[in-house]
């Protein structure tokens, strides 16, 4: 009776499993919405069970999805939903995923269920934050699984008011100025997008075939039909087309030079939130490049590879290096999601297999590991009140449960071997040594592999090694049990991939391979 | 059928006006009464008129249904509320005081309005099948597009009828102030079916000068006076300049009629008649953009807003922009057809669009009074609407024969971000007049953590602002995307492109609102003294709602536009 129902559920014609991930939460949104303010227990244990459920159902569809029929093709996509939406434009309610959503998507459930146990001790204005965090999570599974671009902005657009808010009233001393500046930084990026969309929408009925499917769009790309004859002020359209939409996106993940929203939104942000910043935000920007940005102008994507690629290496040494110059613990996390997210970029760039995988696998690893080290750093700024890296010290002799799940997530970060961190920077490595214009890179990335190493080793050092410098800290509790059950699982997945990296990779190389035919590079 | 019968048969037609004309007369005879200065002789009058009113409308009705040879009769519908109507004035005879005499004329007006509309709607869809409509008198055009202004207008009417009734700062004189306000809807309902230039220039006077006197309704506040002068002072140079452009496409095109001058023009607009024909049209739109507070004919703005009670300001940047915007579409439609000329008009309009969206936004940056904000931001709107406008024609170029279609889909964006411009502005000045009241000041600064004490209206107000910025899933963004469309289609990419860095520059105000509001706690707050009365909230929960859903199912309202544009 079971797989009946999961069948009714899931599988072929008119499942709507999609459609129950993405609008769970939104549902416990509006029950919340229902329930008096003063009822925070009530409220948190709804908003548990608002992700929980979009977590198990995220799981499920793990499970359920066939990672053979590979990916990034209209024919390859499973779980499909698609209906009509607004007809005058061909606007579609569009959703499937393949091997590059599916991880993600699991991640997410994952990252917003964490939240809801570490953001228990909240106590200002619960029920809205709680709301917010809600819708958030609709704004985000909803990028992930949507096929139509016009679909995909107004998720992407519904992210950007809960984070706002989540930021601007739930954050530290600087939340105003952190909280708008992430605001204008992603609308800027949104409406290059928005105009993107417009230009490929006309670009399309020009062809005769008006559309927002992304899979449609990306065919005509593919075959030369999408504004091939087109210029616009001496610069061919595809060429506009995609720096449009690489700067979107870029601004998103970030890179050098448009990072500098980051580390004020992360240090700023309250601890959940810079968990959910950082472990899945940023993924929406790689995986907008994959799914849209590049798909749509493959040819400018061959042809500005290896600026990327370039753009890659600067943010994986500059980011690097700025961390290592950091006092506050937690712009030093920040800095070093910068440093971890050019890999993602080199790979891509490599316009290698293993590079692309390197680059996706990166994802998902910094997703666990940046949101882990982001928990470690809450738990200490929760007893401490302060997070200069400089008045701590000797941490592990107190509170030993606390040095040793925080070593896993650093050790992850890092790079260390048998931790997913290392597959994702080892098949990146690979990729870009095989890219042939990309091949000098490694040799720079290296060095951003050492300097990372050195400032985590040397941030484990100041905070738990050495002798205590404070006799204050001596009576500090050792971590709660909540707090190690939200860390626990990033800890468990870290080492999971690292050792069994294929469960991973098997789900996404068919994808890939799928993603490299569209972009024409076999 | 005689003469007498078909004219009578044509005022089927134009029932919406005919009804707010009565009601505003019964409003004034009401306001006699209640005043003391009664006799027996106003009793007396007001009884009449009322009853009369009901049974003309109840005939109306049957004309109305004959007119439009609808199947179905009409009599029964509009006989009803017509007995709303009458009972509602008559009730005021037996209610007595301070309360009743602020409710008993908004109570008049709003029936008045709903039944207007009703006929308005089914005007709407009589012409579903024939969206040209008729002419009525030769003067009068009614087609599905007219019919779509006087909806809009209609729902402003009722909203800011419903504004004014909770607006506690209107202390007296509720009888000429609704006089005022319907005469202006009529103004507007009679403009934006004009297709004569001498009833354009009726039309808007009417409007303005219902306008000038409402802005200045508050004589105890300095600034509201000033506001009043400033706007009469304006207006009256505006007219001036309409009227010299009127004369010269007079003159040119032989006809006031504004077809025939269509017509007319697009065979001889050559040579040196074109620089005539150009600064004709120069003038004409000129002295409208002076309604729409389009750069560089806004400098009355933002004072006037800041300076006129709060629902009249509303009033201002909704209804009687809607119309002004009416008019210039229309005149540009017609007779931008003519050859030679087109180019200038487009280009000017561009110019107006990219000056009015960047002076809109770069004024608002930094303003604390918040209906000087919305002053601005409603510039800046005027900005995006008009880059429409200067697309109107797609991407014509001077081709066969000389003539230029109008392209349905950039009118249909126009007409639809106007709707959507409607009901994000009414729910944003609302919540301004219920946020003001409760913390005593128009002053955001005296706004810090109000969003915790008025979780309800502030949330709706965050909704208004995120439409007003054009981020979805509101009615702005979709309106947006409509009017981004239509720019790039009809080749005006730099205009998009500035629009969406104008737009990055929006979102830095409107949410400095929202800031205010939310991002200092309630324990800082000044504190809520008076609270306005729960009808307010429910009208902008239910405008937040209508944000939220044309947002999401924007084909309800796009199709209705869709189908209104296509009379153009």
């Amino acid at each position: 009776m079971l797989g009946g129902i999961l069948n009714q559920v899931a599988g072929g014609e008119g499942g709507i499993l999609l459609s129950l991930i993405t609008f769970v939460p939104i549902l416990g949104m509006l029950v919340i919405l229902f329930i008096p303010k003063k009822q925070h227990d009530i409220i948190r244990t709804i908003a548990g069970v608002a992700t929980g459920i979009p977590l198990a159902l995220s799981i499920l569809l793990w499970f359920l999805f066939d990672p053979s029929k590979g990916g990034a093709t209209a024919e390859a996509m499973q779980f499909v939903e698609r209906h009509a939406w607004i007809p005058t434009f061909h606007i579609q309610y569009y959703l499937g995923v393949d091997g590059l959503s599916v991880p993600l998507i699991f991640l997410n459930c994952l990252l917003l269920f964490i939240a809801v146990p570490a953001s228990w001790k909240i106590e200002k204005g619960v029920k809205g934050y709680f709301m917010l965090l809600l819708l958030l999570e609709t704004g985000i599974t909803g990028c992930f699984v949507a096929l139509d671009f016009f679909l995909f902005y107004i998720f992407w657009e519904l992210m950007l008011l809960p984070m706002y808010f989540l930021i601007g009233i739930w954050g530290g001393p600087r939340r105003e100025y952190a909280a708008i500046k992430f605001f204008l930084y992603t609308l800027a990026g949104s409406v290059l997008m928005l105009v993107g969309l417009v230009a490929v929408y006309l670009i399309s009925a020009k062809e005769g075939n008006p559309t927002f499917d992304l899979m449609a769009l990306a065919e005509m790309a593919r075959s030369g039909k999408l504004g091939a004859n087109w210029s616009v002020l001496g610069m061919g359209f595809k060429t506009w087309l995609f720096w449009f939409l690489f700067v979107a996106f870029a601004i998103k993940v970030p890179i050098v030079p448009f990072h500098t929203w980051l580390p004020d939104a992360h240090v700023e942000a309250p601890t959940p939130i810079s968990v959910i910043l950082a472990g899945i935000l940023l993924k929406l920007g790689g995986y907008g490049m994959l799914r849209i940005n590049f798909p749509l102008a493959p040819e400018a994507f061959r042809r500005f590879a290896v600026v990327l690629a370039v753009i890659g290496l600067v943010s994986i040494v500059y980011g690097a290096f700025v961390a290592m110059a950091q006092k506050d613990f937690k712009k030093l996390v920040a800095y070093s999601s910068v440093s971890h997210m050019g890999y993602v970029l080199l790979g891509f760039g490599s316009l290698a297999l293993l590079g692309f995988a390197g680059g996706a696998f990166q994802m998902f690893a910094h997703g666990t590991s940046s949101a882990m080290m982001f928990l470690i750093v809450g738990v200490i700024y929760d007893r401490a009140h302060h997070r200069d890296l400089n008045r701590f010290g000797g941490l592990g002799s107190r509170m030993p449960y606390y040095a040793g799940l925080a070593s896993v997530g650093f050790f992850a970060a890092l790079g260390l071997p048998s931790m997913s961190g290392f597959v994702a920077e080892f098949l990146t490595l690979i990729g870009a040594y095989e890219g042939d214009h990309t091949r000098w890179m490694v040799l720079i990335a290296i060095v951003g592999v050492v300097i990372t190493a050195a400032y985590i080793l040397w941030t484990i050092q100041r905070v738990f090694l050495g002798p205590m410098k404070n006799e204050e800290y001596k009576k500090f509790p050792d971590i709660s049990l909540r707090e190690a059950i939200c860390q626990a699982p990033l800890g468990l997945l870290c080492i999971l991939f690292g050792v069994l990296p294929f469960l991973l990779l098997d789900t996404m190389r068919p994808s890939l391979e799928g993603l490299m035919g569209v972009l024409g590079l076999k | 059928m005689s003469q007498l019968q078909a004219y009578i048969k044509d005022l089927g037609w134009i029932g919406p006006e005919l009804v707010l004309a009565a009601t505003a007369l019964v409003v004034l005879l009401v306001e006699l009464y209640r005043r003391g200065r009664k006799s027996g002789w106003s009793l007396g009058l007001a009884l009449v008129i009322t009853l009369a009113a009901g049974f003309g409308l109840s005939w109306l009705g049957r004309t109305f249904s004959a007119a439009l040879g609808r199947p179905v009769d009409l009599r029964l519908d509009v006989a009803v509320l017509g007995l709303v109507y009458v009972l509602v004035t008559m009730g005021d005879l037996w209610f007595k005081g301070d309360k009743w005499d602020r409710l008993v004329p908004g109570l008049v007006v709003l029936a008045g309005t709903l039944l207007a509309g009703y006929y308005a709607v089914g005007l709407m869809s009589a012409l579903s099948a024939d969206p040209k409509g008729t002419s009525v008198f030769g003067l009068q055009l009614v087609d599905s597009y007219s019919v779509y202004f006087k909806l809009l207008a209609l729902v402003s009417l009722l909203v800011v009828t419903l504004f004014t009734m909770n607006y506690r700062d209107l202390k007296r004189g509720f009888g000429e102030y609704y006089l005022c306000l319907v005469g202006a809807h009529l103004g507007i309902m009679f403009l934006v079916s004009s297709n004569h230039l001498l009833l354009i220039y009726l039309g808007l006077e009417t409007l303005s000068l219902s306008s000038y006197l409402l802005a200045g309704f508050r004589k105890e506040d300095p600034r509201s006076a000033e506001a009043a002068v400033k706007y009469v002072i304006y207006g009256g140079v505006a007219s001036a300049i309409m009227l010299f452009g009127f004369s010269l496409i007079f003159g040119l095109g032989g006809s006031l009629d504004l077809v025939e001058i269509g017509r007319h023009l697009a065979g001889t607009a050559q040579g040196s008649n074109r620089v005539l024909v150009g600064l004709g049209m120069a003038c004409t739109l000129g002295g409208l953009s002076y309604k729409i507070a389009a750069v560089p004919f806004h400098f009355w703005c933002p004072d006037v807003y800041e300076g006129a009670p709060t629902p009249v300001t509303t009033f201002l940047a909704v209804a009687s922009k809607a119309a002004g915007f009416a008019v210039i579409v229309r005149i540009v439609a017609v007779l931008g057809q003519g050859p030679g000329w087109l180019e200038k008009v487009t280009s000017l309009m561009a110019v107006a669009s990219a000056l009015s969206m960047t002076y809109g936004n770069l004024g608002a940056l930094h303003q604390t009074n918040v209906k000087r904000l919305l002053a601005y931001s409603s510039i800046a709107h005027v900005g995006y609407i008009l880059m429409a406008v200067a697309a109107l024609f797609g991407a014509a170029t001077a081709g066969e024969g000389g003539t230029f279609h109008v392209d349905p889909r950039a009118a249909e964006s126009i007409l639809y971000y106007l709707g959507a411009y409607m009901i994000m502005n009414l729910g944003a000045f609302g919540a301004v007049i219920y946020i003001a009241k409760s913390a005593g000041s128009e002053d955001m600064d005296d706004w810090w953590g109000l969003g915790w004490k008025l979780p309800v209206v502030s949330g709706v107000l965050v909704i208004f602002l995120l439409s007003l910025t054009g981020i979805p899933p509101t009615v702005g963004f979709y309106g947006k995307w409509l009017l981004f469309r239509t720019a790039i289609a009809g080749g005006f990419l730099w205009l998009a492109v500035l629009a969406a860095v104008n737009t990055v520059f929006s979102l830095f105000y409107y949410f400095k609102v929202a800031k205010v509001l939310f991002l200092k706690p309630a324990e800082e707050s000044r504190g809520v003294t008076v609270r306005p009365a729960a009808v307010m909230a429910v009208v902008l929960v239910a405008l937040g709602l209508l944000t939220l859903f044309f947002g999401v199912l924007p084909s309800a309202l796009e199709s209705l536009a869709g189908a209104s544009a296509a009379a153009l």
